[in-house]
Order: structure tokens, then C-alpha cells, then sequence
């Protein structure tokens, strides 16, 4: 009822000129991290002004759509630039290149909207394999460790809760060491580390650098530096990330297994 | 077969399997979350066994000898995720002015273009980012409004030709000139040689021509 509900109102919006995006790059830094729902309504370069974020597809670059904060606004056009980036963007935005003006920034919600359709396919799946199974207990534990199987997959693959990307690296006066420049990614706040370098805990959408251990001489052309990434919690933020998990436990425990049909049930007390 | 009201009863809770099925599906969500699971890992390509990704920095230098990086600063600044810049330093056409004589011999402005990177650009591409504006230089100033078709700009990159035309013709153009692919450390130079038509009336004094371009490397 609630994806009914958010359906409705999104098909509303969409009749009233509103459009949504989801954020899948880090250039605008923590204002608008990867997975934030971006939702916008027209608007014109004399609505505009500086510190607006606007969505926007820039003149010869058909088929790509930005999201970034107006700059400055030029006799010759809309200059914008990126939270993250460090000079402003190459062109000048008419009329014609905006999409609208980015009115509310939902963080998370991005991923939620990319993750749902793999859900409802995972969902039906598990719910139809699992009807080859007769046994009614066996099946909705399978359906149980399945859901959450299925979560786990599609977290694999789109990577919503600790993720990082190396925006650069720049070396050593040696050539050897260096420092890499490191973005979130996730919806967690992450703790990057390298093996013997240093470590930087970055918020969502979060900046920072990396200073890069000095490779062995004799280190093999095309290896690199691996860079693990782990939940830094606080211990109430701990608590929640338990609870969550604990949440299949939990089902088993109040809800609970199917019963075998009458009379081949062994377990009722 | 059991009635509903006795089967609702008599869900299994407590059950080993129950408990189990609870520990496995919640061990499964912990290791998704906390990104076990997803196995992150970044790694950091060491090419020529120097610890460095490959970047495409690019370096713009004109006669005056100011210089322009790709980055908005240095070679020693982290890359931006956009790795452009406006460069204002830098004017392209050169900055002496012109007057309507055949036999002005004006000097060519030369641009050197590095790719301070430490990978080979594949494609190395010039684009106009606007058609080209007039201004007035400063007063006092002629009143023709067509000066962008009265210069005549050739651009040359070694013996090539890479254009030739009116700042106009640049201006309108929709297609990316293409440039000799740059190697990293490599140097490309350009010259841009411009010229006022012959014949002009004073109405074209003081007046300033303007034609953003950009530059791009991609890997």
C-alpha cells in the first residue's frame, strides 16, 4: 500500500512538471550523496539563483543529466559546479538545458527505488521456487533464509551501505607512494583503510584523502593498494545495525515457521 | 485437515529449525550490511610500478607564459571528479590588436597543450562552447556589429591545418576539430594565426571578439 501510495504521488507529481533522479555520482559531495533522490520542478535561468541546485542536460551532451549547484550566473549563461569538484563546470546553461530546479533531496531514498524492482523480481522468485517444496515448515524457512538472501544480493551488487570510490591518485616525489583523494559512496559512515597506510572515516557524500603506503620495490607492475571499507558506528548506531540484522530472528520468534499439515506435526506445545 | 484457527496457534517458534532459520537469514543481512558481502575493495592501479591510477591531466600554456591546468591548479592538487577548468589566463588568439592592413605581419599566438597525465589520450578534441560575441574593447569604440566575420583565424598544429575560417564560422560550427592524440608527458602545439579583413571602415575599431573553446582529453 505504501509503493502504492508513493506510485500515486509520484504520478501526480510527474503531471505537475515535477521529474526525479537518482544521484549516481559523488560530485556533489554530502549535499546530494550517491543514492539521493533528487526531485525537481521547472524553472527558468531568471528563477535561478546562485547556490540553487539545478538538474540539467548541458548543451552538446545529450543523454547525460546533472545535478549541480548554480556558481555564478553569467551574462552568457548558468555557470554551475559540483559540491565535490574543485573548478566549475565547462559550460554555460540556457533555458533550453535546464530540467528544473532540484526542490527536495531525499538521501537514501535513491537506493530504495533502484533496489525495488530487484526485490519484487527476487521476491516473486523465491515465492514460486519455494511452491516446489512440500513441506509447508521447510518452505517458510527457505522463504525466511531466501528474503534475506535475496537483500543480500541485490546489496552485492548495488552497494547502498559501504562503498567508496577513488576519485585520484597522485604519486610520490618517488614515484612510489602518493596519496589517493577518496569519496563515500554509502549510506553508512565508513571507515577506508589501506594496509600499511593510513585510515579516514568519511560520511556519506564525504571527501577525503588516503595516504598511500610506498610499494616495495620489487612490487610487480599492475598490482596496486587495496583499500578496505567498514561501518564506523557509534555504539547506539551499533545497536540499530544489530537490530536490523536480528529482524529475520526476530520474525522466527514471534511469528514464526509454518506448521506441518494436522496430524504429521510433531512441535505444537 | 486443521482447522485455520488451530493451525494460527500453531506456528513454530521455538522450534531448533525456527531458531536456526532466525540465526542464518540474520547472519546473511549482518554480512550484507556491514559490506562483507558486497566484498568492497579498491584497488589502485600501479602502472609503470609507481602507485598511481591512470589520470589524464591536462597543461595549457600560452606565449606570455601562463599557464592553465586541467584540475583549476597544479600537477600536485588532487584530480576534481570534473578535471576542468575555466582558463582565463590563457588567451587562445593571442593579445595584441589588429588593424585592417594587408601587410600586417602579426605574430601567431603558439599554445602548448601537455597531457601531464600518466596515460595516452586517445582522442584530443577542440570545440567552440559558444557562438562568438562582440564587445567593445573600451570607449571609444566603432559601431559594426559583424566584427566576428571580419577575422579570419587559421589554426595550425605543426604543418597540419586543423581550421580556417571567421571567428563567425568557429562560433556556428557543431563539430569537435580533432587533434593529434597526445601521449602522457607529451606536448602538442598549436598556432593560432588571426587576421582583419583588409578594407575595414573605422566603425570596426575598438572592438573585442570573443570565442570560448574548450579542449578535452579522454582516455
Amino acid at each position: 500500500m505504501l509503493a502504492l501510495g508513493l506510485l500515486v504521488a509520484l504520478a501526480v507529481l510527474h503531471l505537475a512538471g515535477a521529474r526525479t533522479f537518482v544521484v549516481r555520482t559523488a560530485s556533489m559531495g554530502t549535499a546530494a550523496p550517491v543514492g539521493t533522490l533528487v526531485v525537481t520542478s521547472p524553472v527558468t535561468v531568471d528563477e535561478l539563483r546562485v547556490g540553487d541546485v539545478v538538474t540539467f542536460t548541458p548543451p552538446g551532451r545529450a543523454g547525460s543529466t546533472f545535478t549541480h549547484r548554480v556558481a555564478a550566473l553569467d551574462p552568457d549563461g548558468v555557470v554551475t559546479r559540483g559540491d565535490a569538484s574543485e573548478g566549475d563546470d565547462p559550460w554555460r546553461l540556457a533555458d533550453a538545458d535546464l530540467v528544473g530546479r532540484a526542490d527536495v533531496l531525499l538521501p537514501g531514498v535513491g537506493w530504495l527505488a533502484r533496489a525495488l524492482p530487484w526485490l519484487v523480481v527476487g521476491g516473486v522468485a523465491l515465492w514460486a521456487l519455494t511452491l516446489l517444496v512440500p513441506s509447508r515448515t521447510h518452505r517458510s524457512a527457505l522463504r525466511v533464509v531466501g528474503a534475506a538472501g535475496v537483500v543480500a544480493a541485490v546489496a552485492a551488487a548495488l552497494r547502498p551501505f559501504t562503498a567508496a570510490t577513488v576519485l585520484a591518485t597522485t604519486g610520490g616525489g618517488d614515484g612510489r607512494g602518493g596519496v589517493a583523494t577518496v569519496v563515500s559512496t554509502g549510506l553508512l559512515p565508513s571507515r577506508l583503510a589501506t594496509e600499511h597506510g593510513s585510515a579516514v572515516v568519511l560520511a556519506s557524500g564525504e571527501v577525503g584523502t588516503l595516504d598511500l603506503p610506498t610499494l616495495a620495490p620489487d612490487a610487480p607492475p599492475g598490482g596496486g593498494v587495496l583499500i578496505s571499507i567498514a561501518p564506523h558506528l557509534d555504539p547506539a548506531g551499533w545497536v540499530v545495525f544489530g537490530l536490523v540484522c536480528l529482524l529475520p530472528l526476530v520474525w522466527c520468534l514471534t511469528v514464526g515457521l509454518a506448521p506441518q499439515a494436522a496430524g504429521r506435526r510433531s512441535a505444537a506445545s | 485437515m486443521a482447522s485455520s484457527s488451530h493451525r494460527a496457534h500453531a506456528r513454530l517458534r521455538t522450534t531448533p529449525l525456527a531458531v536456526v532459520t532466525g540465526l542464518v537469514a540474520a547472519v546473511l543481512m549482518a554480512l550484507t550490511m556491514s559490506g562483507t558481502m558486497s566484498a568492497f575493495s579498491a584497488s589502485i592501479t600501479n602502472s609503470n610500478a609507481s602507485v598511481s591510477s591512470g589520470t589524464l591531466l591536462m597543461r595549457m600554456e600560452g606565449g606570455s607564459g601562463a599557464t592553465c591546468y586541467s584540475n583549476g591548479a597544479d600537477k600536485t592538487t588532487p584530480i576534481s571528479a570534473s578535471n576542468s577548468t575555466s582558463c582565463t589566463t590563457v588567451n587562445t588568439f593571442g593579445t595584441s590588436a589588429l588593424v585592417p592592413d594587408s601587410s600586417e605581419a602579426r605574430p601567431a599566438s603558439t599554445i602548448v597543450v601537455t597531457n601531464d597525465g600518466s596515460v595516452s589520450a586517445k582522442t584530443f578534441t577542440l570545440r567552440k562552447a559558444d557562438i562568438c560575441r562582440q564587445t567593445s574593447s573600451g570607449a571609444p569604440s566603432g559601431t559594426a556589429t559583424d566584427v566576428c566575420g571580419k577575422i579570419n583565424l587559421v589554426v595550425t598544429s605543426g604543418s597540419t591545418q586543423v581550421f580556417s575560417g571567421t571567428l563567425q564560422q568557429l562560433g556556428a560550427s557543431t563539430v569537435d576539430l580533432v587533434l593529434p592524440a597526445v601521449a602522457p608527458k607529451a606536448s602538442q602545439s598549436f598556432t593560432f594565426t588571426t587576421k582583419l579583413a583588409d578594407g575595414l571602415s573605422n566603425d570596426y575599431q575598438g572592438l573585442t571578439a570573443t570565442v570560448p573553446l574548450t579542449w578535452t582529453f579522454t582516455a
